[in-house]
């Protein structure tokens, strides 16, 4: 069953209106987010992921507010929320393995290694990585590996709910097909899954709903395809962007 | 002329509010986060471990080195200078002073800070750049109690052991000189050095790298998460943090002596 998800009158602003006011239930398990602030899209998604604290109104899950303060209450709100950066992320002090077993270790403390161990060789695999880079570190491997053990480490939480920031940036084909097929997975196990991408139509094509936001501001909500054929100057200036790949 | 430089004034000691605020509240958020250390052992362990393996294990060489030199200075000096004066039974008065409550302490946090209070913060303005302090808090980690409290742990655990050793070597160092010059036995020198050892030595030096160590681990740590987003603020991060820590560390020597002398 899909969670309850919702934002209320969320407003936050930096140099430029990043939300204003946008208030919105994320009822479809694939949702992307289209703006006309590119730069802005990272912080768009990071607030909404409880990340940033909005200057007004809230983020709910269940009823909860979704915003990190480190409580007991909160760890088990922030194990129903992955987030899976555009780059970077990974602990580069740590070998991959130490990577995955942090975030496993501190929300899943009861279960044994084999368990864990399976969990992570099982992913591994459905992205075609070999396990004998477990042992190594981040640096020693390449970008797009990289972002793919940033969908593992996310993926091994089990989150109900789920942020991809530029979800195909720095992947080959190979990687990119892989994460598709696992994102198609967990949409129909009804994950709430949202995304910004400002470099591939794609992931928009298969959304249950396109999100517009113009200065932060809820302009449209609608499928891709329905976006494609709006009269508004607006929405099709934004949708043919990301067509061209030019967003 | 006098409205601006009063504006001035107002700007700063709201700055200075705003800050003291934050290391005061960080400084709670380490205290607090303190016993969830304990219950989150398994992830927390390791950073632990290899604190203290970096600033405790490895630093041995270069105090070794240090210590054993610095006794061996002051047996040096003394044995030249005291005997001038008919003084010559205070070397090792002087010997226990400057080592046991002084230099100690204060050489050793000097090697803590160039060594490992710089590569916190140097770490950790690197981990935010990189958004590791960022991925740590979207799977409900908070960064005060995986990054920070085993760096406090570590480095606190670290520097006692490290005076401690410290007070060892040079108190040897000193016998090794002394030995050269004029031949004496260990025990001797020893029983003679232990004879001026007060227990208000040995409880100055053990506060005093407890709160060497805490004070070092909480400016690093604190300096580097204050990095933003640019590369080029780590460097700057780093010097304050190893500025802050030496001005600390002095000025709270000078409260521990004075105290010492005054009680």
């Amino acid at each position: 069953m899909m969670k309850k998800f919702e934002a209320n009158n969320v407003s936050y602003k930096k140099e430029n209106q990043i939300l204003n006011d946008f208030s919105f239930s994320f009822d479809k398990p694939l949702i992307g987010i289209l703006t006309d602030q590119q730069d802005e899209n990272t912080n768009v998604l990071k607030i909404l992921a409880g990340l940033i604290e909005p200057e007004g109104g809230s983020i709910r899950l269940e009823g909860e507010n979704v915003y990190t303060s480190f409580n007991k209450k909160e760890k088990a709100i922030r194990k129903q929320i992955g987030f899976v950066f555009q780059h970077g992320g990974l602990l580069s002090n740590l070998t991959i393995l130490e990577n995955f077993l942090v975030p496993y270790d501190f929300h899943f403390p009861e279960k044994s290694l084999n368990e864990k161990m399976k969990k992570i060789t099982g992913l591994m695999d459905s992205f075609e990585l070999s396990g004998g880079i477990l042992s190594e570190r981040p640096a020693k491997l390449t970008l797009s590996m990289r972002k793919a053990l940033l969908f593992i480490r996310t993926y091994l939480i089990e989150p109900k709910i789920i942020f991809y920031d530029d979800p195909f940036m720095n992947c080959p084909s190979q990687i990119k097909k892989s994460i598709l097929k696992q994102i198609l997975k967990l949409r129909e196990e009804k994950t709430i899954q949202i995304f910004c991408d400002s470099i591939d139509a794609h992931l928009y094509e298969l959304a249950d709903t396109v999100i517009l936001l113009k200065q932060g501001e809820l302009i449209s909500s609608a499928t891709f395809k329905e976006l494609k054929n709006s009269d508004s100057d607006f929405v099709n200036s934004l949708t043919s962007k990301i067509l061209e790949g030019n967003l | 002329m006098l409205q601006k430089i009063s504006l001035a004034l107002i700007n700063r000691a709201e700055l200075f509010y705003t800050k003291t605020i934050s290391v005061v509240s960080f400084v709670f958020e380490i205290m607090y986060e303190l016993k969830n250390f304990f219950l989150q052992r398994k992830i927390t362990r390791l950073i632990l471990i290899r604190q203290i393996l970096f600033t405790g294990f490895e630093a041995l060489g270069l105090i070794s080195f240090v210590a054993i030199a610095v006794g061996g200075i002051i047996i040096l000096e003394g044995s030249a200078i005291l005997p001038n004066f008919g003084q010559s039974k205070l070397l090792y008065t002087i010997l226990v002073i400057i080592i046991l409550r002084e230099l100690g302490g204060l050489l050793t946090a000097f090697i803590i800070i160039a060594r490992s209070g710089s590569a916190i913060a140097t770490e950790l303005g690197n981990m935010v750049v990189h958004q590791e302090v960022e991925s740590l808090v979207s799977f409900g980690i908070s960064p005060v109690l995986y990054l920070v409290v085993p760096r406090v742990l570590g480095v606190v655990l670290s520097m006692l052991a490290l005076n401690i050793y410290f007070n060892v070597a040079g108190l040897l160092g000193g016998w090794l000189v002394a030995y050269i010059f004029a031949p004496i036995p260990l025990l001797d020198f020893f029983s003679k050095l232990f004879s001026e050892i007060a227990v208000g030595d040995i409880t100055s030096s053990f506060i005093k790298s407890l709160l060497f160590g805490f004070v070092i681990a909480v400016v690093s740590s604190y300096q580097g998460l204050q990095v933003s987003f640019a590369s080029t603020e780590v460097p700057q991060r780093t010097i304050k943090a190893v500025v802050l820590s030496l001005s600390w560390v002095i000025l709270i020597d000078i409260i521990i002596t004075a105290m010492m002398y005054l009680v």
